[in-house]
């Protein structure tokens, strides 16, 4: 069976104040539907570059990304859009919630780029399977940082996105909201999603079916 | 159900954010109500100003018209300057002997006036002669050698009351004298000279001339014609030249041609110099009053485009003004939604809408603020009637011209914001 995605001999520099700096360099991934998958690692290891890259934000110099058998950068600026919006879901450490927005609004938001029509009714279902029914008309500004989080996860995957990219998503978060949060993610791979979550705190890597560590540039 | 749409996305963003909003708004109607109330105002007052200078003009002209006509009638007391003879007269006895061999009648006199002559003007018949005059008080007891002249008034061309003879009549029995005559025969004002039984009384004594007028005595038709024995003749029919448009300073040859026509075989006898002082003391005055109409047209419209150059400068400083509010306005924004920016990309948002999205603020924004300044300009124009309220093309062209400008002033911003790399902006950096 193929793989929902599928990262090939992924290469990416930056140019440092010293020359040239490879980040990665050959990488390989493999992730099947219904994953939950831990990105571990140094900061600046590039964890959240390799992210990036699996999610079609980020070119690599080399190497191909494929999500549900699709190339994420073939095609122009807008094919590349357009797949996506259709294919990923991101979540943030910093959330990214539209301030003018209420949290019902949102969710919604996450068809702007594609993928299935978000309505409210939709969106209150997904907000209320992570407690926000009781939020939904407030702004993100009147919520505490573990509601954030919750209305940026049920974003990420109200549109029906196959592949959901967390960044740290944890690392603003007590115990409790963090909870929910990985309930989420475990409930989204059992339901077939693919789940790829960068962290560097090892319990919550822990929550996850599978564990990758990178290191100079490669995964071990 | 509904989906969010972009155009909610749109305004709420607006509603979030109203003070850069506001602010712009306010800054392009400030700008627009500036420039279209100048433009107004200096349509009125081009509009007022070119009444006034109209009237003015017309006075101007009105008083140019008097002066010339002023002129045209000071320059008559230069006298006559075209003699026609009778044809078949030698112009040498007329001259030197002040003596006529053949003779003109009224009847042709009134003739010609009737065809209405265009090369002259003002005829007046005459009839001259030398006559010897008695002195019985002079000390050398000789004779008076004198030049008569009679004339009966003169024979309008036109409608007697629109030109004023140039020749003051002289009523039967009574005599302008020369100096000479005035000297020899020691007569003045009120005294009577006589010869052959006719009396005539001295209505006027000319001053010293030093010419033949110093001895002429200038009576009534009547009187010379019985004193010369020349019942009925006329000598010669005296003329002023019409100003000619082909020679001004020099009309006989054009009076020629036209007398040969109208009055076969007469003789003319041109006095050029009188006709140039004429001619240029006419010219004289029409060229100072085109002048006058030109350097007072040339003076307003100096100043109509130095007000309308200070209008357009003002005009741009203050679109400037604007522009530069909305592109400062627009990079705070921009920078405020660095983050909103990134998460649209992540969710895949095209960029097309994207752009739309970041730079539809400024777009509305000077849409509003145009929209506003023209409320702002009618309600003044209303209010305050000094210039007329906006119409017609000039009420939709400012708000559309606007809402461009502040679109331009905030496509920068907006384009770096949805140029930047998200990837950086979505990990917090």
């Amino acid at each position: 069976m193929e793989p929902l995605l599928q990262l090939q001999g992924i290469c990416k520099e930056y140019p440092g104040p010293s020359g040239i700096v490879s980040v990665l360099r050959g990488v390989d991934v493999a992730l099947s539907a219904g994953s939950f998958t831990a990105l571990l690692g140094s900061s600046g290891c590039g964890k959240s570059t390799l992210l990036s890259i699996a999610g079609g934000l980020l070119t690599p110099d080399a190497g191909t990304a494929k999500v549900n058998g699709e190339d994420l950068f073939a095609g122009n600026v807008r094919d590349r859009a357009r797949r996506r919006g259709r294919l990923v879901g991101f979540v943030f450490q910093r959330f990214h919630l539209l301030p003018y927005l209420t949290v019902e609004e949102n969710v919604m938001a996450a068809s702007l780029g594609g993928g299935e029509r978000v309505t409210a009714e939709a969106a209150r279902s997904r907000l209320d399977r992570l407690g926000m029914t009781e939020r939904l008309h407030h702004r993100p500004g009147q919520l505490s940082a573990g509601e954030q989080q919750r209305v940026a996860v049920a974003r990420a995957m109200a549109h029906g996105a196959k592949l959901l990219l967390a960044d740290e998503p944890t690392g603003n978060l007590d115990e409790e909201n963090a909870a929910i949060i990985l309930d989420a993610f475990t409930d989204f791979a059992a339901s077939g999603g693919t789940v790829l979550m960068v962290t560097h705190e090892r319990p919550v890597a822990a929550r996850a079916g599978k564990e990758y560590r990178l290191k100079d540039g490669a995964l071990i | 159900m509904k989906s969010m749409g972009f155009c909610q996305i749109f305004f709420r963003e607006l509603r979030h954010r109203p003070a850069g909003f506001w602010i712009g708004a306010l800054a392009i109607a400030v700008s627009v109500a500036a420039v279209i109330g100048a433009r107004q105002a200096l349509d009125r007052y081009d509009e007022e100003t070119e009444a006034r200078a109209e009237a003015l003009d017309e006075d101007t002209a009105k008083r140019m018209a008097e002066l010339r006509n002023e002129a045209r009638l000071f320059s008559r007391h230069l006298g006559f300057d075209t003699t026609i003879l009778p044809p078949g007269q030698d112009p040498q006895t007329y001259l030197v002997e002040h003596r006529s061999t053949e003779f003109f009648t009224m009847e042709q006199a009134q003739r010609l006036a009737d065809r209405q002559p265009a090369s002259v003007n003002h005829l007046l018949p005459v009839l001259r002669g030398k006559l010897t005059w008695p002195t019985p008080d002079r000390e050398s007891e000789k004779d008076l050698e004198i030049v008569i002249v009679g004339i009966v008034g003169q024979i309008f061309i036109a409608q007697p009351q629109w030109q004023s003879p140039m020749q003051e009549e002289i009523e039967p029995g009574h005599a302008v004298i020369g100096w000479e005559v005035a000297s020899a025969t020691g007569a003045g004002v009120g005294d009577v000279l006589e010869k052959d039984g006719r009396r005539l009384t001295v209505t006027r004594v000319q001053n010293r001339r030093g010419n033949t007028d110093d001895v002429m005595i200038m009576t009534h038709l009547d009187d010379a014609q019985a004193l010369l024995n020349l019942p009925g003749r006329l000598s010669a029919i005296m003329a002023l030249s019409c100003a000619c448009p082909v020679n001004p300073d020099n009309p006989f040859p054009t009076i020629e041609l036209e007398l040969a026509r109208l009055l076969p075989g007469a003789r003319i006898l041109g006095n050029t110099v009188t006709a140039e002082a004429r001619n240029r003391a006419r010219k004289a005055v029409a060229d100072a009053g085109d002048e006058q109409l030109k350097s007072m047209r040339e003076s307003r419209e100096e100043s109509r485009k130095q007000l309308h150059l200070l209008a357009r400068g003002l005009s741009g400083f203050a679109l400037l003004g604007a522009a530069v509010t909305v592109a400062a306005l627009s990079a705070l924004n921009a920078r405020e939604r660095r983050g909103e920016a990134a998460l649209l990309q992540a969710l895949g948002t095209l960029p097309g809408p994207m752009l739309l999205l970041l730079s539809g603020r400024p777009l509305i924004t000077g849409f509003v603020g145009g929209v506003l300044g023209m409320i702002a300009v009618t309600l003044i124009a209303h209010l305050g009637q000094n210039f007329p309220p906006p119409r017609g093309a000039l009420l939709f062209t400012p708000p559309l011209i606007a809402a461009a400008l502040a679109f331009l002033a905030g496509a920068i911003p907006a384009l770096r914001l949805a140029g930047r790399d998200p990837v950086r902006e979505l990990a917090g950096e």
